[in-house]
């Protein structure tokens, strides 16, 4: 896997991010305690907004 | 057996939004009686603040009472002293036994507290100056707030003294003493910038010394009354519905007033002419005071009991105006907030939570504006605020009618109610109407809802043989969904579908009695159309010759019984399910909130993926209510009570006791329901001997997972079902799309469910068999290139 910038879409809203991907199946992967900070935390404030 | 074909019938319009509805929901906020004034506040022409006033006494901050008497009140000891007790008139403690002694505790304030006039810390100085002619209570108590204010004050009277202006300007005895008003006499004559002239009489206008002059008619000469009255361009200022005459000469302004003999009115007259002065010498213009709220509420109240003290400020002791002060009702309606978590935890007013609701739903919002979605996405729907509420404001409404307008808008979080939306969809393809064979007519229509037979199909099963024998085989069963998830979630036109879908199956069997064994389901199928006959399966049992379990192998353990919310619009479930127990010689205790106050386990609303920490909230509180293990008669609160840890039994555990195997420790997931389903739909075509049209294959799960309970436990919280898992590992194994931790046989790949991207980690056992290590997921989608 490779480091890639991925893009996230949300309620209307794209944003990108590095994480490793895999060159051929495009497969990313993110860890489950990225998913439970940074990810849930930009989830909660976008349906606030 | 007869049929009847019906047209898809549109006649159902229960809960469709429309801006009149959303008008009507917002609207309530005018109805709110919260931030209302009480009775007390509302009599009084100075509209003084005594029920604070009397708060703080109670709390022994005898101090901070008395700076807000002295500051409402102007002339403490006068109103102490002359006032005829307008708030004691109007004061509801008055119902139950005597009417609290407010002047009592104003004098106790007056009398512990001392001159309190000197601990004003800033007094702005301004240039103006003011001549007041008449030393009444009128013109003192304008004096003294336009001292406060800063101005400079001349004060001239035709009598020698204050104490004898004021006399003269109010009916009272020859007797009677006026001394306590050289304590408030004292407060004017506090300030540097005041000063008074008694004994004048007549004296000209000297215009130019001042920016403004108040004739206050009792106090001064007929003859400067008719100079003022012959004056043309007059201005009239409205105090209190009269009308003052006021003129502008030279800069200088101008009031004529008559006050009433009544000293109170006098001292609020004086409260707004300094209004009228005060926006006079700062902007130049004429303003009429804000007219007093006269709108007198009803406060619902319970009194409580507290010894009628014997206090009389006279000699009274601080404990004993503490006391008088406690016997204050405090009159204030905050029903919905004591009653409602929510409404509770956000320590605002409803009409607060309204107007925030309104500006959340703006389509032009500002970068600051801050959608309030989790309280609007946090509400149970369980009606308990409009029960509660003397206006009967409905906040419910409020809250569903956001929901709708922001499905509407496409502003609703499609992660919100994506999975009950999903579930329903799931059950309404698959679930049939059933009629036993050869029946000719069918009298009544059996509607467990979805909830039961995912909880345990035994409860359908059993309840429903008991029908068919109960009533000779003249019932039909309906598996379908009510609707409650997608009037939940604000989607009105789902919620049509499933309407329409049901009065259809209803007429073509010529309008049945339905039996129902959900609260909610009644609730929402009552209003599909009034004309459909609804009762519940504990009313039937309760009525009828059903055979009681032995008694061996009835509760006769001690457990409390929690009502469903939607219990509460059929008062004849709650009496024939209390029935029930006691024929079984139950031994059961009532919560603090049942019958008219059942409140909603958490489930209501589909809360959970909105607003996580009230749903936490709530079902902690209600499983806390009693330490004894709960019996109830709806299958999602009991299932949300077993998972959170209370033991709890669905109503039918005891009624059928060949279900109560399972004792106190079966919590169905939601894996568990869809497959419970599945098996009451056969085990009913097995009934009933009938095959249906839609032929539905048993779903067998094509490869075997073995999920630890600490990850089963995760997935319930994230909503996540086997079926999900299971996608995502044969979608990975299929494509050979996954990822491996460095060949540690653990394997890791992900896929789009519904509105949430699903991460599965995985270890390969044998052919077709899985160890699930993690399971994980978020509502943020992975845009793929």
């Amino acid at each position: 896997m490779e480091p890639e910038e991925i893009r996230f879409e949300y309620l209307g809203n794209t944003f990108t991010h590095v994480f490793p991907q895999c060159p051929q199946c495009k497969l990313v992967f993110i860890p489950e305690d990225i998913v439970d900070s940074k990810i849930r935390e930009v989830e909660m404030l976008l349906e606030e907004k | 057996m007869t049929r009847k074909s019906s047209k898809r019938s549109s006649e159902y319009h229960g809960s469709s939004y429309t801006l009149e509805d959303g008008a009507r929901a917002f609207g309530q906020k005018t109805r709110c009686i919260h931030d209302a004034l009480p009775p007390c506040t509302v009599a009084c022409p100075l509209e003084i603040p005594v029920r604070s006033i009397l708060l703080k006494t109670s709390k022994g901050n005898v101090e901070s009472a008395a700076i807000e008497y002295f500051e409402k009140s102007v002339l403490p000891s006068s109103v102490a002293n002359l006032c005829n007790g307008f708030c004691e008139k109007k004061c509801l403690r008055g119902e139950c036994d005597e009417s609290i002694r407010v002047n009592e505790i104003e004098r106790f304030l007056c009398k512990v507290s001392g001159n309190l006039a000197g601990k004003r810390t800033f007094i702005p100085k301004r240039k103006q100056r003011i001549r007041i002619d008449g030393a009444n209570f009128t013109g003192l108590s304008c004096g003294l707030i336009l001292l406060r204010k800063g101005y400079r004050i001349d004060l001239f009277d035709p009598d020698l003294d204050v104490l004898s202006a004021c006399r003269r300007s109010i009916d009272l005895d020859k007797e009677s003493s006026l001394d306590f008003l050289y304590e408030d006499y004292s407060l004017l004559q506090f300030f540097d910038s005041f000063s008074s002239k008694f004994g004048v009489d007549g004296i000209q206008c000297e215009n130019e010394a001042y920016d403004a002059r108040v004739f206050v008619v009792s106090g001064i000469s007929s003859l400067e009354i008719l100079e003022l009255d012959n004056k043309i361009d007059t201005v009239p200022v409205v105090i209190e519905e009269d009308e003052y005459k006021c003129f502008i000469q030279n800069d200088v302004l101008f009031i004529r007033c008559e006050p009433s003999r009544n000293p109170i009115e006098q001292i609020a007259l004086g409260k707004a002419l300094s209004s009228i002065i005060d926006q006079y010498a700062k902007n130049k213009i004429l303003v009429s005071p804000k007219q007093k709220n006269k709108e007198t509420v009803r406060f619902p109240y319970t009194p409580h009991k507290i010894e009628y003290a014997d206090f009389i400020a006279k000699d009274g002791t601080f404990a004993q105006a503490v006391s008088e002060a406690n016997r204050c009702l405090q009159c204030s309606c905050d029903k919905c907030m004591t009653s409602c978590t929510l409404m509770r935890e956000g320590r605002l007013s409803p009409p607060t939570y309204i107007v925030e609701a309104q500006q959340s739903l703006k389509t032009q919002r500002r970068l600051h504006d801050k959608l309030n979605i989790r309280r609007i996405c946090g509400c149970n729907q369980c009606g308990l605020c409009k029960t509660v509420c003397p206006e009967g404001v409905d906040m419910g409404e409020v809250y569903l009618r956001s929901r709708q307008i922001m499905q509407s808008t496409g502003e609703m979080p499609e992660a919100f109610y994506d999975y009950w939306l999903r579930d329903l969809s799931e059950n309404e393809s698959h679930a049939f109407v059933g009629v036993p064979p050869l029946t000719e007519d069918v009298d009544y229509i059996f509607f467990p809802g979805c909830h039961l037979g995912s909880s345990n199909p035994d409860y359908v099963l059993q309840s429903y043989r008991y029908l068919l024998q109960q009533f000779d085989h003249k019932v039909a069963i309906d598996l379908h969904c009510c609707g409650a998830p997608a009037i939940w979630a604000g989607q009105v036109q789902t919620e049509t579908t499933i309407a329409e879908r049901f009065l259809e199956t209803w007429k073509s069997l010529d309008s049945p009695k339905v039996i129902t064994s959900c609260s909610s389901c009644r609730k929402y199928i009552s209003n599909f159309s009034e004309k459909i006959q609804l009762i519940s399966l504990w009313e039937v049992m309760d009525s009828s010759s059903f055979k009681m379990p032995d008694k061996q192998k009835a509760c006769d353990r001690s457990i409390a019984l929690f009502d469903p919310c939607s219990s509460r619009s059929f008062p004849q479930e709650q009496i024939a399910v209390r029935s029930l127990l006691r024929k079984m010689n139950c031994d059961f205790s009532e919560l603090d909130c049942h019958g008219e106050l059942a409140q909603c386990c958490g489930f209501g609303g589909l809360i959970y993926p909105g607003n996580p920490a009230i749903f936490n909230k709530i079902l902690r509180e209600r499983s806390e209510q009693s330490r004894l293990p709960y019996v109830t008669y709806c299958a999602n609160c009991n299932d949300l009570f077993l998972w959170s840890g209370k033991k709890s039994k669905h109503i039918l555990d005891y009624l059928f006791p060949s279900l109560d195997e399972m004792k106190y420790v079966h919590a169905t997931d939601i894996s568990d329901h869809r497959r419970n389903r599945q098996l009451l739909r056969i085990a009913i075509k097995e009934e009933l001997s009938h095959v249906t049209n839609s032929e539905e294959p048993m779903v067998t799960e094509s490869v075997d997972l073995q999920i630890p309970q600490d990850v089963r436990e995760k997935m319930m919280m994230q909503l996540i079902l086997d079926q999900d898992v299971e996608c995502v590992i044969t979608e990975a194994e299929k494509q050979g799309r996954k990822a491996s931790y460095q060949d540690s046989g653990v394997f890791i790949s992900y896929l789009s469910i519904g509105a949430t991207t699903v991460w599965v980690e995985y270890s390969i056992i044998c052919d077709n068999t899985y160890q699930v290590n993690n399971v994980y997921s978020h509502r943020m989608k992975i845009v793929e290139p």
